[in-house]
């Protein structure tokens, strides 16, 4: 099919009538003259027209007069100031009583022109008998264009602009405004079409219905083309947040790698936030200036923990076999003080504590974690940590860089990847992993092996590799964020048109 | 992580020997010092510490210690000799009611310029401030030794017993007047003002030194480069802090060829020399280095490691190596610490990675699949996912119960979520210029206070706002997801104060209300400025699992 055969099937009724009694141009109301449609169906159909390119819809400005109600009614009936005059002309020496049945008026109106004829000096009143007098006369004649002009609206007619519509609209008999003409001009396309030939009876389906479906009328019709390019209303449907599909993305990979979820509170306390993993009660980053503190209550019973505390409390006020411990007093009032979890490894600590761990075992948990930071571009008091624990007979530094490499590779998808000697209170030896990422090194994360210190007191014989990993960086990255405000999102316009990233 | 502020050509002298500027081989070399390239303009070094446990290595001498080892340049503990004086530094037995050690040291033939003086400056804040714990613990005082008269005494005072000139003050103050007015004593007074008397520190002539650990005096308790000899005290509530603080800044100047002499802390039944240069033992058993590094390293490597690690040997058989750990090694107490020490030295790019082969079936728990598929569901229903915090401003909540956070930063944020339904308000409330209708939902934990515990519940709140938003809309999403669900539930007559009366229905399964919904109270919407009707659900999903 040729490009002017279908413009052809994909005109409207509308817009077929139109085109068919375009004059050039045609101004809309000659077109609703013409085209037997109403004005609403020829705008919609210029509009159509228009968006395909077979017309133009030029507009301009115009003043326009139009009769009010009561200018209708005064045209019948005429100005009652006038309509008097011209009574009097006709026989003077009236009453008012006469006169008033004569005119048709009711008395407001009649003795408002009666005042304003004595009050200009046109008529005169004797033994209340009116007459008029010469200027009355003079006056009429005068104000005939009045009548004129009201007259030539009522009958359709246009009327130019002259100072005698101002007066008339004061008195609410005109309406002079400013309105928009539009005039359809056709297109060297539109000529085309034309020429091509209009079908007004060729039929096309318009909206496909049940009823179109069920009586077969497409076997023998076909279906107007619609504009396919035409722009639609923007709707929006149900998504994920970006953040939390990222996450899961992870999530499928490490499941994939044969990690078992594991998870923590996030009203933790500071047992298992520090205290079980040998940070000692006056570490730096244990004040109140690092963790949020829990008003009311203030304390945790730790009853699921009370096998523990004191083998903890022990290591670190007095070592185990082959450690000094941190020779720091272990207040057991503070470590069962509520916080707001400020690590990850947190639930890390509570699944080695948990009765149903596996050894061997692989574990992950992605946690709240809460600092008092202020907020800014790179500080969050908020955000989310993905820690977790591999443990088992033989594990030491090769499997820990074995670990980061899987973690580089297989999790972040990273193949230049650096692993540094780094430090964490309770792991020794200590790794971190930097990887080379669109174009710069960022940190990706750490591992290292639990201290003796920490896996002795909660009666773990084998070697505990803890690791965590920094996805917030690469997801950052992968959006082009510049502000780490942007994972708690709070623009849904954002959200709305945010990448669905493979 | 410490940042530390180094001169290029200090660090480069101190090591003795021409290192890169090139970004990447520098950062190659600092690994082995545990540290990374911050930034390098010139002569402008900023190095940041990984290890917050070596303070050793806060210090551009110390850095340069231990790299000197790693690159072989030397081996084995430096020496460092104490010489012995006359000098006594009298305790009175009154300072163990406030602040009871102090350790002193005198190092002198010091040559100081301005970037010595900037590095002795910035290692002082930086133990004082960490290793310290903001000089609670230990706080530095450092002296022109030649205005000092000896013996010192350190003792305690009533808080308007005495008055001084404070360092950066030109008139005299009692130590009462310095906690309430110099900026030092508003910063560190708290660790001194619940005692009846404070600890001040005078020489024989009864002039002031200091009042640790607030301030210095402003004569004798100022370094300048005219300043050839030094003395050095370190007190406070820990004795072994007190040494070790006292060790590293003693050692850094004797790295700077100063001669160090010890004092004689007297205080009264017990002496002790200080500064204590005293290594301690550590047994590494050969084995574990095995075990842990996964290196099986002849004897000869493992010593020569050991050494460039700057540890001595003094004695290794089959099993076990007896390991010498220089004084100013804080941070040893376990043989892991040396063991990760070989490693370093060995170089982990030289550590070739072992898979793990353990093989475990990978799981999520049982409560994230079970959010998974109703996530799945309401996403399903065109409504958008919400993030949002955990940590909401009280004023927002409909039910004043809730967990309060006893620091919050400011005012804001200062308890925890009891509902899901205000914070998806407050979404709403931060988008009203964006396109209605807005349907929005999240799944998330609330903290709810019950009994004097604090419970954690996992939550789905859905919200829908537009001018067509109504009871029955929220009707059909709750049926069609309860359904979905295969919940068995009932719906009854409920009343919230977010919802309009009689216009808010209850879940009921099991006999429990498990969820609520309806229209949104006008109230409610006034107050997060929404325009449009509003209707929403919350839902307990630990309940109907």
């Amino acid at each position: 099919m040729d490009a002017l055969a279908n413009i052809l099937d994909s005109l409207h009724e509308f817009e077929k009538r139109l085109l068919l009694v375009l004059e050039n141009p045609l101004s809309v109301e000659r077109a609703v003259e013409l085209s037997g449609l109403n004005h609403i169906e020829i705008m919609r159909g210029a509009q159509w027209l228009s968006n395909k390119g077979l017309v133009l819809i030029k507009e301009k400005k115009v003043q326009n007069v139009s009769l009010t109600n009561r200018g209708e009614e005064t045209v019948k009936k005429g100005l009652p100031e006038l309509r008097l005059l011209e009574l009097l002309i006709e026989k003077n020496n009236q009453s008012f009583n006469d006169l008033r049945e004569k005119a048709g008026f009711d008395n407001n109106e009649f003795n408002k022109a009666v005042g304003f004829c004595k009050n200009n000096g046109f008529v005169s009143i004797n033994n209340g008998l009116i007459s008029v007098n010469d200027s009355g006369r003079d006056y009429l004649k005068s104000e005939e264009s009045k009548t004129k002009i009201l007259k030539d609206l009522n009958q359709g007619k246009k009327v130019k602009q002259s100072p005698e519509l101002a007066e008339l609209e004061k008195r609410g008999l005109i309406i002079n405004e400013e309105k928009i003409e539009r005039e359809i001009i056709t297109t060297p396309l539109g000529i085309q079409v034309l020429k091509r030939g209009v079908d007004l009876d060729r039929k096309l389906l318009e909206r496909n219905t049940a009823k179109i479906i069920k009586s077969k009328d497409w076997e023998s019709n076909d279906y107007r083309r619609y504009n396919v390019s035409e722009l639609v209303p923007k709707k929006y449907y149900g998504k994920k947040q970006p953040y939390l599909e990222f996450i899961e993305g992870i999530k499928q990979k490490l499941l994939s790698l044969g990690f078992k979820e594991m998870t923590g509170p996030n009203v933790e306390n500071n047992f298992c936030n520090c205290d079980a993993l040998f940070m000692p009660q006056d570490h730096p980053a244990r004040g109140v200036h690092d963790i949020f503190f829990i008003k009311e209550p203030v304390y945790d019973n730790l009853k699921e923990f009370k096998n523990f505390i004191k083998k903890v409390k022990k290591a670190h006020e007095k070592g185990i076999k082959g450690s000094t411990g941190w020779k720091v007093d272990f207040n057991t009032d503070f470590t069962k003080m509520l916080i707001l979890r400020s690590q990850g490894t947190a639930a890390s600590a509570r699944m080695l504590m948990d009765k149903d761990l596996e050894i061997p075992g692989k574990y992950f948990g992605i946690q709240r974690v809460y600092r008092p930071d202020v907020i800014d571009r790179t500080h969050l008091p908020e955000f989310n940590q993905l820690e977790g624990i591999v443990l088992g007979e033989g594990l030491n530094l090769r499997s820990l860089f074995g670990l980061l490499r899987m973690f580089a590779e297989e999790v972040a998808g990273i193949k230049k990847y650096k692993l540094m000697p780094d430090y964490y209170p309770y792991t020794e030896p200590s790794v971190s992993l930097h990887g080379y990422f669109q174009g710069r090194w960022i940190e990706l994360g750490g591992a290292g092996i639990f201290r003796k210190e920490v896996t002795e007191p909660l009666g773990i014989k084998v070697p505990v590799i803890a690791w965590g990993l920094g996805f917030d960086r690469m997801f950052m990255s992968q959006y082009g964020l510049k502000d780490i405000r942007s994972m708690f999102c709070e623009d849904i316009n954002w959200l709305r048109d945010a990448e669905v990233i493979k | 992580m410490p940042t530390i502020e180094v001169s290029f050509k200090d660090f480069q002298s101190l090591v003795g020997k021409k290192l890169p500027r090139n970004h990447e081989k520098l950062w190659d070399l600092l690994l082995y010092i545990k540290s990374e390239v911050e930034e390098l303009h010139g002569d402008d070094f900023k190095i940041e510490l990984a290890d917050t446990n070596r303070p050793d290595l806060w210090c551009v001498e110390g850095l340069a210690r231990a790299l000197k080892g790693a690159l072989k340049l030397e081996k084995k503990i430096p020496i460092y000799k104490t010489n012995t004086s006359r000098l006594v530094l009298k305790a009175d037995k009154s300072v163990n009611k406030a602040r009871p050690f102090i350790a002193a040291a005198v190092v002198k033939d010091l040559k100081f310029d301005e970037n010595i003086i900037k590095q002795l400056i910035q290692l002082q804040l930086k133990l004082d401030t960490t290793y310290g714990r903001n000089r609670k613990k230990s706080a530095i005082g450092i002296y022109d030794f030649d205005k000092i008269v000896f013996p010192v005494t350190y003792k305690t005072i009533k808080p308007d017993g005495i008055s001084f000139i404070p360092l950066g003050f030109e008139k005299r103050m009692t130590p009462e007047d310095i906690l309430k007015e110099h900026p030092k004593g508003l910063e560190f007074g708290k660790i001194i003002q619940d005692f009846k008397k404070y600890p001040i520190l005078v020489d024989a002539d009864n002039k002031v030194l200091s009042m640790p650990p607030i301030i210095n005096s402003n004569d004798v308790g100022k370094v300048t480069e005219e300043t050839r000899n030094v003395f050095i005290e370190v007190t406070g509530t820990n004795m072994s802090t007190v040494l070790g603080a006292l060790n590293i800044v003693t050692s850094a100047l004797a790295d700077r060829k100063g001669k160090v002499f010890n004092v004689k802390i007297d205080y009264g039944r017990k002496k002790l020399n200080t500064p204590v240069f005293k290594s301690k033992l550590i047994y590494v058993n050969t084995n574990s280095i095995k075990n842990r590094l996964g290196l099986d390293l002849p004897k000869k490597e493992i010593t020569s490691l050991l050494e460039r690690a700057r540890f001595n040997i003094k004695s290794y058989n089959k099993d076990f190596i007896t390991v010498e750990v220089p004084f100013y090694r804080t941070d040893v107490m376990h043989e892991f610490d040396i063991i990760e020490d070989i490693g370093i030295m060995y170089g982990y790019e030289n550590i070739k990675s072992e898979n793990i082969e353990i093989s475990t079936k990978g799981e999520l728990l049982e409560s994230t699949h079970y959010k998974n598929k109703i996530r799945d569901l309401v996403c399903g229903m065109c409504y958008q996912e919400l993030l949002n915090y955990t940590r909401v401003d009280k004023e927002i909540l409909f039910n004043q119960n809730c967990i309060e956070i006893a620091n919050p930063i400011g005012t804001r944020m200062n308890c925890l979520r009891n509902e899901l339904l205000p914070v998806n308000l407050l979404f709403l409330s931060r988008n009203t210029h964006n396109e209605y209708p807005q349907r929005v939902y999240e799944v998330g934990k609330v903290f709810i206070k019950e009994k004097n515990e604090v419970v954690e519940e996992d939550r789905l709140c859905i919200l829908s706002c537009h001018s067509d938003a109504d009871f029955t809309e929220m009707k059909q999403a709750v049926e069609w997801l309860l359904n979905n669900l295969k919940i068995k539930h009932d719906i009854k007559e409920f009343e919230h104060e977010a919802f309009i009366k009689g216009r808010c229905a209850g879940i009921s399964f099991k006999n429990k209300i498990i969820g609520w919904f309806g229209e949104v109270h006008p109230s409610a919407l006034v107050r997060f400025g929404l325009e449009n009707p509003a209707c929403a659900l919350e839902l307990k999903i630990e309940k109907i699992k």
